[in-house]
């Protein structure tokens, strides 16, 4: 049945890719913002006739780096907002049509072109005040709503360069150089938050400032509560109170052995309030298995509860990177008498082949892939494909992140029968109770 | 689908799984295009504005990914992106790209039939 004819019909064919290629190029998908090349001949008109022009960069990247705690999903949602906001404020009155506004690529960095002032001005005291007064006018304008999902202490960095023409030089080189030198002056500031970051956590483990909070894992059908898994949180009404990002700010200082360990041996201490054939699942890392002070299992010998229920979680992420690591931490485990936990399946960084390899006895979906799930339906999909797999393993599933009734009918429906998230109980004191009329 | 025929598209080099595929979609529609070639892909799309598009995400010339941006980005039509392999990471990527479903190959029972029927 194929009607397309040949020979010519490539051509065309060529033609019309080419065309929606460079349609989609030019203007970037996330901030709808002009990309560089689209400017290249206005800026060179810029250039011959005031010979500098100002570069300033800010930098979103930092955005990107919570990507893996919140999903591409979020992050593209502030990335938008902040490109907005960084537009409306480029086009206002006080700036005299002397900005341009445009973005590198892919929503990483958004780039202002500063044009110089009649008398044809410009130097690099100009360039700092104004980069000064876009960042105070962003937090005067941003939406506080969308930006604080992710972070209560919101930051954006800015960098600033000038470029002088030069015709001995390609035009393009000149301003990406000057792009190139902006980024690097904003990423500088934001290293220096980051050493900033990394001693508050330091303090923070020194004086064991983290809580345990617990959140219920509920058995759908039958109505009961499996277990609950320790979560943990950072100072209250500190960027770090996100467990995401305080392990993320560990991850950069090297501090997660000691974190990891504060962690476990603080949602240990609540042992002994479980009650029997409540699981208690805890957040791991392999590794756990070189800790001495976890090997002698002394704080078993205070409750009443047997290794068979304290669950491990590992990471899909972690287990497929340290795939030997996690084996040896199975085994040790195993022959223990604990339960392993894949937590986060499902978020793209294994196969289904590899998760059957694992052979964990709980599956826990990533929370991005229960998210909306009653109105998307490839993620629909990708649960079917795991529940098959968990189905083959003998596995327990468990749906993270559960909001919504209609998540809640959905995942049901797909056959998963553990379930937790904010709409059974949020994360709270030992213990939150849960309303057991919505299940 | 009710009072009109649907019409489906379905991009795939592989002359073998166009037959797989076909033999499944035939249930829903006989109004089957094919093109094999990626590029042949937007202009078929032009020619015969299918209701459906059912894609394989590794073609031989052009990225699945790619083509599936293009299509969301310039039609309004509903995308199903296959993928022959068991990574999770294109069922990702093609949601990322705005694809509406992904399915695994070789299909298990009726997955594709009714995979359509949620999307028409």
């Amino acid at each position: 049945m194929e009607k397309g004819k040949k020979g010519k019909s490539n051509y065309t064919d060529m033609v019309r890719l080419e065309y929606l290629r460079y349609r989609d190029i030019l203007y970037d998908k996330i901030s709808k913002l002009p990309t560089v090349p689209l400017l290249i001949e206005t800026l060179r008109k810029i250039l011959d006739r005031y010979q500098t022009i100002g570069v300033i960069v800010i930098d979103l990247s930092r955005y990107g780096k919570y990507e893996k705690a919140y999903g591409w999903e979020k992050i593209d949602i502030i990335i938008n907002n902040l490109s907005k906001t960084i537009n409306e404020i480029s086009s206002m009155k006080i700036w005299k049509r002397r900005i341009i506004s445009v973005n590198r690529a892919r929503g990483d960095d958004i780039v202002l072109f500063v044009i110089p002032n009649n008398k044809g001005f410009m130097d690099i005291t100009v360039l700092r005040e104004i980069s000064h007064k876009l960042i105070y006018t962003i937090f005067e304008k941003i939406d506080k709503k969308v930006v604080s999902k992710i972070s209560t202490d919101f930051q954006v960095y800015a960098g600033y360069s000038l470029i002088f023409n030069d015709p001995n030089i390609r035009l393009e080189r000149l301003v990406y150089r000057g792009i190139n030198e902006a980024s690097i002056m904003a990423s500088d500031y934001e290293k220096v938050d980051k050493q900033f970051k990394i001693m508050m956590l330091k303090r923070i483990i020194n004086k064991a400032e983290i809580k345990i909070v617990f959140q219920p894992i509920i058995d759908i059908s039958n109505k009961k509560i499996l277990g609950y898994e320790a979560l943990t949180r950072g100072p209250k009404k500190s960027e770090m109170e996100n467990p995401e990002i305080l392990f993320n700010i560990a991850t950069e200082g090297n501090l997660v052995w000691e974190l990891e360990r504060l962690c476990r041996e603080k949602a240990l201490s609540y042992l002994p309030r479980f009650k029997e054939h409540q699981y208690i699942f805890i957040n791991s890392e392999p590794e756990v298995i070189y800790d001495p002070r976890f090997q002698a299992l002394e704080i078993l010998k205070n409750s009443n509860i047997e290794p068979q229920y304290i669950v491990l979680e590992i990471t899909e992420r972690t287990a497929i990177k340290n795939f030997q690591a996690f084996k040896s931490a199975l085994t040790f485990f195993k022959s223990k008498g604990f339960k392993i936990s894949i937590d986060d399946a499902g978020a793209g960084y294994s196969s289904l082949k590899s998760i059957a390899l694992l052979n964990p006895d709980f599956i826990k979906f990533d929370i991005n892939l229960i998210r909306n799930i009653d109105s998307n339906l490839i993620k629909q999909n990708l649960v079917l494909a795991l529940m098959d797999i968990a189905l083959r393993i003998k596995a327990n599933v468990i749906a993270e992140g559960v909001e919504t009734n209609e998540e809640l009918l959905t995942i049901k429906n797909l056959g998963v029968k553990y379930a937790q998230g904010f709409y059974f109980a949020r994360p709270g004191n030992a213990f939150p109770p849960v309303n057991f009329s919505k299940v | 689908m009710g009072k009109k025929t649907s019409k489906i598209l379905i991009i795939e080099n592989n002359k073998k799984k166009q037959i797989e595929i076909k033999d499944q979609v035939d249930k829903i529609t006989k109004e089957i295009y094919i093109s094999s070639k990626g590029a042949q892909a937007l202009n078929d799309i032009e020619k015969y504005n299918p209701d459906l598009v059912i894609l394989d995400l590794f073609l031989g010339d052009i990225s699945g990914y790619e083509l599936t941006r293009l299509i969301k980005n310039n039609y309004n039509i509903p995308v199903i992106t296959l993928t022959n392999n068991s990574q999770i990471a294109p069922f990702i990527r093609a949601h990322q790209e705005g694809a509406d479903a992904c399915l695994f190959l070789p299909f298990k029972q009726k997955e594709l039939q009714n995979t359509i029927k949620k999307l028409l």
